[in-house]
C-alpha cells in the first residue's frame, strides 16, 4: 500500500511526547492536506478520461456528420457545410476539445442514434438500476469474499486453503456473459425459482422516484410488496455479479491476510493471551482492512464491467443493457457516454477508497 | 496506489521447475492447456463439418451426429467450438507477446531513466487504468469499428499499462540494489546492467503475471465478440457463438458448449499462472517470522 | 519468586532441526541471559516458552514452570499463561504493536480480558503501569498511535504491556537491536530495576555479550540450536570453558588480553 508513514519519531531518547502545551499551530491538517492531493489525483485523471473518450471519437473513420444527418440531407453540401461549421468541426482539434469539454460540464454528451433522447438523460435513467445491483453484489461479495479468504489464510496450507484456492481459480476464470446465460438457463428458464428478466414483474409499477433503485423506493413508498418483488428480480443477475468477482476478493483477501498473519503485532497479541477470536477481528481484520476496503474499490469497478456483460441477459435495465444495446448497434455518442460515465464512477469510487483509508488510518489522519 | 506486490528475487534466481511439477495444479493446468493447443494445432483435421456451413437441421439438440447439437443456421456446433481455437488462442497469444513486451520495455525505460520521462509514462498508464479495460476495449473498439483486427487493437491499448507499472517498479527496486551497483561499479555499462542484472530478475515476475494475463485477454477478447466488437459473422469465435445463444435460450447448446471452452483453457491458464507464482513467491517456502 | 526450566527442548521443522537439545535454567528473580549469533536458536526458545511456534513444526523436551511441564499443554490451555505467567517484550517495539489501533487499546486489552477489569479499570492502572515505566504524560499517551512515539519511548511502552498482568516470567528479545545507541541503557536499566523490584524473572536475549555481561546474573551462549556454555555471569566472562564463547568475548571492543 502507498500510505505513507508520517514518521514522528525523534532521533536519541528525548521523550517524544509533548508535555501538554497546546500544538503549534500548523498550516493544514495532514488529513485535509491528504484529502486534497487524493482529489486534485481524481480531477486530474477525469481530465484525462474526456481527453482518452474526445481522441476516440476523433479517431471515427466515418464522418460524424453524416451520423447526424440523414442521407438526402448529406447529399447537400450547403446543409454539411452549415452543420459543419456548427458542429465546431472545420476548427483545430483543441478548439474543438474545448467544445467537447464545454458541452461536457453541461452534461451534453449528444443525442442516441438508438434512442433518440440525450445520451445524459438515458444514463440517467440507466445509471440507478446498475447501481443498485452493484451495491447489493458489492456487499455480498465483500462479505463472503472476505470471509472465504480469511479462512483460507488462517488454515494456511490447509485441505481447507486449497480448496478455497482452487474455487477462486475457477471463478476468476468464468466468462461472465456464458455464467450468466447458464443460470439465467437453469435458474429461470428450467426451474422457476426466481425472475428472470426485468426489475419488477411487468404488471407492476415502479415506486415514485427518489433515487431509482426500486429497492430503497419501495421501502421509502411504503410498498413491501414492491421491496419484496424487486428484490426477487434482484437475485439471479446479482448471483451472477457475485460468482464473478468473488474469485478475485478471496485471493485478494486471502494474501492480504497472510502478510498481515506474517507481522509481529500479531504475534505480540497472542504473546498476551488474547483469544483467537479476539487476535483474528481486532488485530489481523484491522491489519488487512485498508487493502481490502481498497480492493472493494476496485471490485465496484470491475462489477459495471461484469454489468456490462451481463444486464442484457436478463433485461436488466442498467447500465449493462444500454452499453450492449448501443455497442450492437453501434450507436457511439451513447457508448462514448457510457465509457465516460464509468471511467468518472470508477475514479470517484477510488477517491471515495482512498478517502475512506485516510479516515481509518491514524498514520494518515493523526500526527 | 497499486495493489500488486512484487517481490525482487536475488540474482538470477529463475523459477524453480521441480517444485512447480510437485503441484498437482500446475500438472492439471498444464495438461488443459497442451490438450486445447493440440486442438488449435489439428483443428481442421479434428472438426468433422465445415464450421461455416449449414450441414444439418437446425437447432438440433446434441446426439449421435452432432455432438453439440447445431445453431440457429444449421451449423454443427462442435465444429465450431474446434474451429473457434484458431481465432481465440493465436489471437490472444499474439495480444499477450505484443503488450508484454510493450509494456515492460516501456515500463523499464520509465525505471531506469526517472525524471520527466518517468512521469509522462506514468501519467499515460493512470487514465488508461482509470477506465475498467473491458469499457476502454469496448469505446476504442465500437469507434474503430467492429473487426476482429480492431478488438485486437482495442485490447491492446488497455492492456500494456499492467506490465509497465509493474517492471517499472521492479526496475527502480533492482536499480537500488546491491548487486546492481556492485556490478555498475565494476564498471558495466548502462545497457550490461540492463541485460545481465536486471533483465533476467525482471523476466521471471513478468512471464508469471503474462501467464495470468493469457487468460483475461481470452475473457476480454470473447467479451467484446460477445458484444459484437469483435469477430464478424459467421467466423467461428466463441464470444460471439454465446452472443448467438442469447436469442435462442431454449437451445441451450449453443451458448453452453463454447463458453464451457473459454471456461477450460481460462482455468488452465490459471492454474499454470498460480503455480508459478507460487514457485516464485518467497512466503511460500515455509518461513513464517 | 518462580523460575522456569527448559530440558532437552527440540523443535523439528520439516525434517530440520532448529532447536537440538536445550537444557536451561532461568532462576527466579533473576536475569538469566541468553547469547550467541543470530540463527542459533534464541528467538525460537523464547518463543517456544510462550508455546507460538511456527507452523507445521514438532516440539519435544521439557518446559517446566511452576511444577508443571508446558510442552504437554494445549494452545488452549497455553492461553491462560501467555501474559498472565509469562510475557514477551519483541525485538522492534514498532513491529511488535499494531499500527492501526491506539496504545490505550493495546495497553488495556489482555488486562480487561485476564484481570476482568472494566474499561475504566484497566485505563487507570495502564496509566500507573507507564508511570512506572517513566513514559512522560501516561494519559495523554494513551490515546496516541504507535507511529507518534520514538523507538525508546514505545519499547516502554511494550514493557508496561507486558507486565500489566502481572506474569512472573519476562522474556525479552533483544529489546534494543532496534534501538537507538543512547536510548538502550535506558532499556536495560529498566528491566534490572523491574527485576529487582517485582521479583521479575527475566531471559534476556541477546547477541550482544557485551550489554550482557553488565546485566545478567547468569549467562546461557547458545550455539546451532544448543546451549553450550551455561553459568554465573562472572564465571562466563571470566573464565570460559569453551573455544567459542571465548572467541566471542575476546570480540567484545573493550576487552583487553591477560585482564
Ligand atoms: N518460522 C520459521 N520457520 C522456519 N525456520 C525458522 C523459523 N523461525 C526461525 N527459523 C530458523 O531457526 C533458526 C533459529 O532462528 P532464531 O531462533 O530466530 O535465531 P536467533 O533468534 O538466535 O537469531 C534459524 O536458522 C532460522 O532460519
Ligand atoms: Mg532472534
Amino acid at each position: 500500500m502507498a500510505l505513507t508513514t508520517t514518521d514522528a519519531r525523534v532521533p536519541g531518547g528525548a521523550p517524544a511526547a509533548e508535555t501538554g502545551a497546546p500544538r503549534p499551530p500548523r498550516r493544514q491538517h495532514p488529513l485535509l492536506r491528504y484529502i486534497s492531493l487524493r482529489f486534485g489525483i481524481s480531477i486530474l485523471l477525469v481530465w484525462g478520461v474526456t481527453v482518452v473518450t474526445f481522441v476516440v471519437t476523433n479517431l471515427v473513420p466515418t464522418d460524424p456528420v453524416n451520423a447526424v444527418l440523414g442521407e438526402q440531407a448529406a447529399n447537400n453540401p450547403e446543409i454539411v457545410a452549415a452543420l459543419r461549421t456548427e458542429m465546431g468541426l472545420d476548427e483545430p482539434l483543441i478548439v474543438q476539445y474545448w467544445l467537447y469539454l464545454t458541452r461536457l460540464l453541461a452534461f451534453d454528451m449528444g443525442v442516441s442514434a438508438q434512442t433518440r433522447s440525450p445520451v445524459a438523460d438515458d444514463l440517467a435513467r440507466a445509471f440507478p438500476a446498475t447501481l443498485e445491483l452493484a451495491l447489493f453484489v458489492l456487499l455480498f461479495s465483500t462479505v463472503i469474499g472476505v470471509g472465504l479468504g480469511m479462512l483460507a489464510a488462517l488454515r494456511h496450507q490447509t485441505a481447507v486453503d486449497k480448496t478455497i484456492r482452487v474455487l477462486s481459480l475457477f471463478g476468476i476464470s468464468l466468462p461472465v456473459f456464458w455464467i450468466a446465460m447458464l443460470i439465467y438457463y437453469v435458474f429461470f428458464y428450467q426451474l422457476h425459482w426466481a425472475p428472470g428478466s426485468g426489475r419488477l414483474d411487468s404488471a407492476l409499477v415502479p415506486p415514485p422516484l427518489v433515487t431509482g433503485m426500486y429497492t430503497i423506493d419501495s421501502l421509502v413508498a411504503g410498498q413491501p410488496d414492491l421491496f419484496w418483488n424487486a428484490l426477487s428480480h434482484l437475485v439471479l443477475p446479482a448471483v451472477v455479479l457475485t460468482l464473478f468477482t468473488i474469485g478475485t476478493l478471496v485471493r485478494f483477501s486471502r494474501s492480504a491476510i497472510l502478510d498481515v498473519v506474517r507481522h509481529d503485532y500479531v504475534q505480540a497479541a497472542r504473546a498476551k493471551g488474547l483469544p483467537h477470536r479476539i487476535v483474528v477481528v481486532r488485530y489481523i481484520l484491522r491489519g488487512a482492512s485498508l487493502p481490502i476496503l481498497t480492493m472493494s474499490g476496485l471490485t465496484f469497478g470491475s462489477l459495471l464491467s461484469g454489468a456490462v456483460l451481463t444486464e442484457s441477459v436478463f433485461s436488466w435495465h442498467g447500465l449493462g443493457q444500454y452499453a450492449y444495446m448501443a455497442a450492437i448497434s453501434l450507436d457511439l455518442q451513447a457508448i462514448m457516454g457510457v465509457g465516460l460515465l464509468i471511467g468518472v464512477v470508477y475514479i470517484f469510487t477510488n477517491f471515495a477508497v482512498d478517502l475512506l483509508c485516510g479516515l481509518i488510518d491514524p498514520r494518515v489522519r493523526v500526527q | 496506489m497499486s495493489n500488486t506486490r512484487v517481490t525482487v528475487p536475488g540474482r538470477k534466481r529463475l523459477m524453480r521447475v521441480p517444485d512447480a511439477w510437485k503441484n498437482p495444479l500446475a500438472i492439471s493446468g498444464t495438461v488443459i492447456v497442451v490438450l486445447w493447443l493440440l486442438v488449435t494445432v489439428f483443428a481442421p483435421w479434428l472438426a468433422p463439418f465445415d464450421p461455416l456451413a449449414q450441414e444439418s437441421a437446425r437447432l438440433l439438440a446434441p446426439n449421435g451426429t452432432n455432438w453439440f447439437g447445431t445453431d440457429a443456421l444449421g451449423r454443427d456446433v462442435f465444429s465450431r467450438v474446434i474451429a473457434g481455437t484458431r481465432t481465440s488462442i493465436p489471437v490472444a497469444m499474439i495480444l499477450v507477446v505484443i503488450s508484454l513486451l510493450f509494456g515492460t520495455v516501456l515500463g523499464a525505460v520509465a525505471g531506469f531513466l526517472g525524471t520527466a520521462v518517468d512521469e509522462v509514462i506514468m501519467r499515460v498508464t493512470d487514465v488508461v487504468l482509470a477506465f475498467p479495460s473491458i469499457i476502454l476495449a469496448m469505446v476504442i473498439a465500437a469507434a474503430l469499428g467492429p473487426s476482429l483486427m480492431n478488438a485486437v487493437i482495442a485490447l491492446l491499448l488497455v492492456s500494456w499499462p499492467q506490465y509497465t507499472r509493474i517492471s517499472r517498479s521492479l526496475v527502480i527496486s533492482l536499480r537500488s540494489s546491491e548487486f546492481v551497483i556492485a556490478g555498475r561499479l565494476m564498471g558495466s555499462g548502462v545497457f550490461t546492467s540492463l541485460r545481465r542484472d536486471i533483465a533476467p530478475n525482471v523476466a521471471s515476475p513478468m512471464l508469471v503475471l503474462a501467464a495470468a494475463d493469457f487468460g483475461s485477454a481470452i475473457l476480454l477478447l470473447s467479451g467484446l465478440s460477445f458484444l459484437g466488437l469483435g469477430a464478424v459473422p459467421p467466423a467461428p469465435e466463441w464470444g460471439s457463438m454465446v452472443s448467438d445463444g442469447t436469442s435462442n435460450f431454449s437451445a441451450w447448446w449453443i451458448a453452453a458448449f463454447p463458453g464451457l471452452a473459454i471456461f477450460t483453457i481460462v482455468v488452465g491458464v490459471n492454474f499454470m499462472g498460480d503455480a508459478m507464482r507460487d514457485a516464485l513467491d518467497p512466503r511460500s517456502n515455509g518461513r513464517l517470522s | 519468586m518462580t523460575g522456569i526450566s527448559i530440558r532437552n527442548l527440540r523443535l523439528e521443522l520439516g525434517g530440520k532441526k532448529l532447536l537440538d537439545g536445550v537444557t536451561l535454567d532461568a532462576a527466579g528473580g533473576q536475569i538469566t541471559g541468553l547469547a550467541g549469533e543470530s540463527g542459533s536458536g534464541k528467538t525460537l526458545t523464547g518463543m517456544a516458552l510462550l508455546g507460538l511456534l511456527p507452523e507445521g513444526s514438532q516440539l519435544s523436551g521439557q518446559i517446566l514452570y511452576a511444577g508443571t511441564d508446558l510442552v504437554t499443554k494445549s494452545q488452549k490451555q497455553l492461553n491462560q499463561y501467555r501474559g498472565t505467567e509469562i510475557a514477551l517484550v519483541f525485538q522492534d517495539p514498532a513491529a511488535s504493536m499494531h499500527p492501526m489501533i491506539s496504545i490505550g487499546e493495546q495497553l488495556t486489552d489482555h488486562m480487561r480480558y485476564h484481570l476482568k477489569l472494566s474499561r475504566k479499570q484497566a485505563l487507570a492502572r495502564a496509566v500507573q503501569l507507564l508511570q512506572r515505566v517513566k513514559v512522560p504524560d501516561p494519559e495523554q499517551a494513551l490515546t496516541k498511535y504507535p507511529h507518534q512515539f520514538s523507538g525508546g519511548q514505545l519499547q516502554r511502552i511494550a514493557i508496561a504491556g507486558a507486565i500489566a498482568c502481572e506474569p512472573k516470567i519476562l522474556i525479552a528479545d533483544e529489546p534494543t537491536t532496534a534501538l537507538d545507541v543512547t536510548v538502550q541503557a535506558g532499556i536495560m536499566h529498566l528491566l534490572r530495576e523491574l527485576c529487582d523490584s517485582l521479583g521479575l524473572t527475566i531471559v534476556l536475549i541477546t547477541h550482544d555479550l557485551g550489554v550482557m555481561s553488565g546485566l545478567a546474573d547468569n549467562i546461557a551462549v547458545m550455539r546451532n540450536g544448543r546451549v553450550i556454555e551455561f553459568g554465573s555471569r562472572f564465571d562466563v566472562i571470566r573464565n570460559p570453558q569453551q573455544e567459542y564463547t571465548r572467541s566471542l568475548i575476546e570480540s567484545l571492543p573493550n576487552f583487553q588480553k591477560g585482564d
